[in-house]
């Protein structure tokens, strides 16, 4: 029998700056290899501190991380767009082999240039690219060094719908191809929900994680304190679409 | 032309310039992308705070005991300066505006009740490349070497870190060691050029080449090769007509490096 080793296990992971309020409590998940996981949450609920906790930018206050194997350089972070500095001259080329630095592993420039069809505009500079190349090159980047997991941090910024939907066609067919793990934040309830095999929803010290498939309403209402319409779960939980969930916490606002 | 070969300071400015016109040309599209756009005009006036406490604590006289000692006191400020750029908890241009004034404030006033009777040291801040000595031609020439060897092997990184700092971060690069480096090698090459390159020059230096680059480069190798031949061919142009119309060198050579600059642009747009 072979057993499934997770690339990233988290064990009861809290976490707080200088030693004050918790920004993380307690979370536990298992990410492996070919998953896509979404982190979803309200604006200052901690997703970008877990996110720093996963690639060892920040460490636990309390709990464990464990990587499968932490040497290889398993993980990938795609930044935002916002990041860049557009006045250099960079061209496509360039730039994705800035991904070779410092890394141990490589796949040919050439071979993910046309894995994500941007072989034409190797020679292009990034600032002359539309928003979706420039995300399509920034995900180059970071799969040049053929990682594991790939982190992508509100990948739809500046994207509009064809955009996205070619960012999610190609992170599905490089799940399927290379068995590339994603850890995906994004405010887009429906694109995780569709996505992404696994889920976190997460508010500061409140959070769920599980498969997508047990997500409902409550939990989502519960975190983002207020009710959803148009949710894709709606089909899969249709019990729950005249539901209104109390959390029971006084202090949390809940705007209908 | 012929006065530069004849006379040695004229001889001795012909090379400082373009040494200094190398570095410059190096470092300018450095700080042009990263927005540290008075930080030359900043390092330069702290300088001034450094000169005056070298005179004030150490009595330094000659031109390498006063050079350590200011160069020494100028690294402590700029690691100020340095670190609380770096955090970003202030935008870096105000940063170095505030750095500027509180320097220059603190030297003035330092000038004004220990060391009245040494002139006025706020000449030191326009320079007068005819002062330069062979002394300090080995010195910006060491320099110069300096920033080479720092610059060239790690050219894809430093790319890196000035294209995107977060990303850097994220390869692990080291991205503190590289903005402190940057600080002290701009306050290396200030503090070794402003007794004859002033303030203006200085800070001229480490902005029109790196914005002319930007405007007709292609690639990233083309903008610090239009900088390093605008830098040094400005440079030299300026002191040729500063010696003809008889104009302060350092006041020709960034007015020479402006107009360049706008003819340049202008046909770029006629020709489009």
């Amino acid at each position: 029998m072979i057993i499934k080793i997770p690339l990233i296990t988290f064990d009861q992971v809290s976490f707080s700056y200088q030693r004050k309020v918790e920004v993380i409590k307690n979370i536990s998940f298992s990410l492996y290899e070919g998953e896509a996981l979404g982190i979803v949450g309200p604006n200052g609920g901690g997703k970008s501190t877990l996110l720093k906790l996963i690639v060892g930018l920040l460490s636990p206050t309390t709990g464990t991380i464990t990587y499968k194997n932490k040497d290889d350089q398993i993980i990938s972070y795609v930044g935002q767009q916002s990041n860049l500095n557009l006045i250099m001259p960079i061209t496509v080329q360039e730039f994705v082999e800035q991904g070779l630095i410092n890394k141990k592993t490589s796949l040919s420039v050439e071979k993910i240039l046309k894995e994500l069809n941007l072989l034409e505009k190797a020679g292009f500079l990034i600032k002359n690219l539309s928003g979706g190349e420039r995300q399509r090159a920034m995900i180059a980047r970071s799969l040049i060094s053929a990682p594991r997991i790939l982190i992508l941090d509100e990948p739809n910024t500046g994207l509009d719908s064809t955009g996205v939907d070619q960012l999610y066609k190609i992170i599905f067919e490089l799940k399927q191809k290379y068995k590339t793990s994603f850890i995906i934040v994004d405010h887009n309830l429906n694109l995780i929900i569709t996505h992404c095999d696994k889920i976190i929803c997460l508010n500061k010290t409140q959070h769920w994680h599980d498969q997508k498939d047990k997500l409902s309403r409550k939990v989502l209402e519960s975190i983002y304190h207020c009710e959803f319409e148009h949710l894709l779960i709606h089909k899969n939980n249709p019990e729950e679409i005249h539901e209104h969930f109390e959390c029971g916490d006084p202090n949390h606002k809940h705007e209908h | 032309m012929s006065d530069f070969f004849q006379y040695d300071f004229l001889y001795l400015s012909l090379i400082l310039v373009i040494i200094l016109g190398l570095i410059t040309g190096i470092l300018s599209p450095m700080v042009v992308a990263k927005k540290y756009a008075f930080i030359g005009e900043g390092i330069a006036h702290s300088t001034l705070l450094g000169i005056v406490l070298s005179l004030c604590l150490f009595n330094a006289l000659n031109s390498l005991q006063l050079f350590i000692v200011t160069l020494g006191f100028n690294l402590i400020f700029v690691s100020i300066l340095a670190a609380f750029s770096f955090e970003k908890k202030l935008p870096s241009d105000s940063m170095i505006g505030i750095f500027l004034s509180v320097t220059l404030s603190l030297a003035i006033i330092l000038h004004f009740y220990f060391i009245k009777q040494s002139g006025d040291l706020l000449n030191l801040l326009f320079g007068n490349i005819l002062l330069v000595e062979k002394f300090d031609i080995y010195l910006i020439f060491a320099v110069l070497i300096l920033v080479l060897l720092i610059f060239i092997p790690f050219y894809k990184k430093w790319i890196f870190y000035l294209f995107d700092e977060e990303g850097a971060l994220l390869s692990g690069i080291n991205i503190k060691f590289f903005h402190y480096i940057f600080f002290y090698l701009l306050t290396l090459v200030i503090v070794c050029s402003v007794k004859f390159s002033g303030s203006i020059l200085i800070n001229t230096l480490l902005l029109i080449p790196g914005a002319f680059s930007y405007l007709f480069a292609k690639n990233m190798r083309q903008v610090f090769a239009f900088s390093l031949l605008f830098s040094v061919c400005t440079a030299i142009i300026g002191l040729f007509l500063s010696n003809i119309i008889a104009t302060p060198p350092s006041a020709t050579i960034p007015l020479t490096q402006f107009i360049i600059l706008s003819l340049s642009y202008l046909a770029k747009q006629l020709l489009n």
